[in-house]
């Protein structure tokens, strides 16, 4: 009973605080409720959820391997560009 | 002996210094878009073409972001001149589409290569403590307590270095990059 009278929902910052910790899976099951609770009504506090789903998702994604002379040949058209405006 | 260099117009300085520095995260979203070594050059070029024509109206502000509308702009049309059917007959484009339902890694369909390039981009510039954590945790998949093994430390310094290290990787998207990547650069 005095879980229930004390019990609250969470505020944005409460759900912040656990965001990270919830988006990997590493709260307990209370604190997920409380977190997917608050989250059902705040689109805010969802954006940001989705902004770290992102990042989390972006960072195991395949890394492109860069030629460096390939990023050579675009620095020099770039210079070419500049410097053929700049020249005319 | 002088060297007599002519001067520079303010244009050439500001492409300089807003542009050419990020030619390497170009490079990458470009990859990410086209996946092939000429179609991504062509779309870097392109992208530089038209940055240059208008950078006299660009405000100094947040210019990854900015890039990266003008290169997502530059390959709507790319994709357009390569298979106009796909706007003009939406079947096909729905056909096409769910090609992607074949996909190995179903995360793939999430990936936004302009964010995913921004991340890569921000991830590298951490400090070794803050990268070693995320490396451990998103790229390698161990739970806090795994990683904690892993190197030696208390689980909570797991959880705030990992903490941090991506919300420094947020700060450093800033609030134009995530307005401009969200909003798919329209």
């Amino acid at each position: 009973m005095f879980g229930k009278i004390f019990s609250r929902n969470y505020s944005c910052s409460d759900t912040l605080e656990h965001l990270q910790s919830y988006l990997d899976g590493e709260t307990d099951s209370k604190t997920a409720r409380k977190v997917a609770a608050h989250l059902a009504d705040c689109p805010n506090c969802t954006d940001e959820l989705s902004l770290y789903q992102q990042i989390k998702v972006s960072l195991r994604a395949p890394k492109v391997e860069v030629d460096p002379q390939v990023l050579q040949a675009l620095n020099d058209f770039g210079r070419r560009v500049a410097q053929s405006d700049a020249q005319s | 002996m002088v060297m007599l260099m002519p001067n520079k117009t303010e244009t050439q300085e500001a492409f300089e210094t807003h542009v050419l520095p990020h030619m390497e995260i170009l490079y990458r979203t470009a990859w990410s878009l086209t996946r092939s070594d000429s179609d991504a050059q062509d779309l870097v070029q392109d992208t530089l073409l038209r940055a240059y024509r208008a950078i006299d109206r660009f405000d100094g502000r947040y210019p990854k972001a900015w890039l990266l509308t003008i290169m997502r702009n530059a390959n709507i049309n790319r994709v357009r001149k390569k298979k106009p059917d796909l706007i003009d007959n939406p079947e096909i484009a729905f056909e096409r589409s769910t090609d992607f339902a074949d996909m190995e890694d179903p995360e793939a369909l999430v990936v936004d290569p302009m964010l995913s390039a921004a991340v890569e981009d921000s991830f590298s510039t951490l400090p070794d403590k803050y990268r070693e954590v995320i490396e451990l945790v998103d790229l390698n998949g161990l739970s806090y307590k795994e990683a904690a093994d892993a190197i030696q430390v208390p689980v909570g310094t797991i959880m705030s270095r990992l903490h941090r290290g991506r919300n420094k990787i947020r700060e450093q998207l800033g609030e134009g990059d995530v307005a401009a990547i969200g909003q798919g650069g329209h």
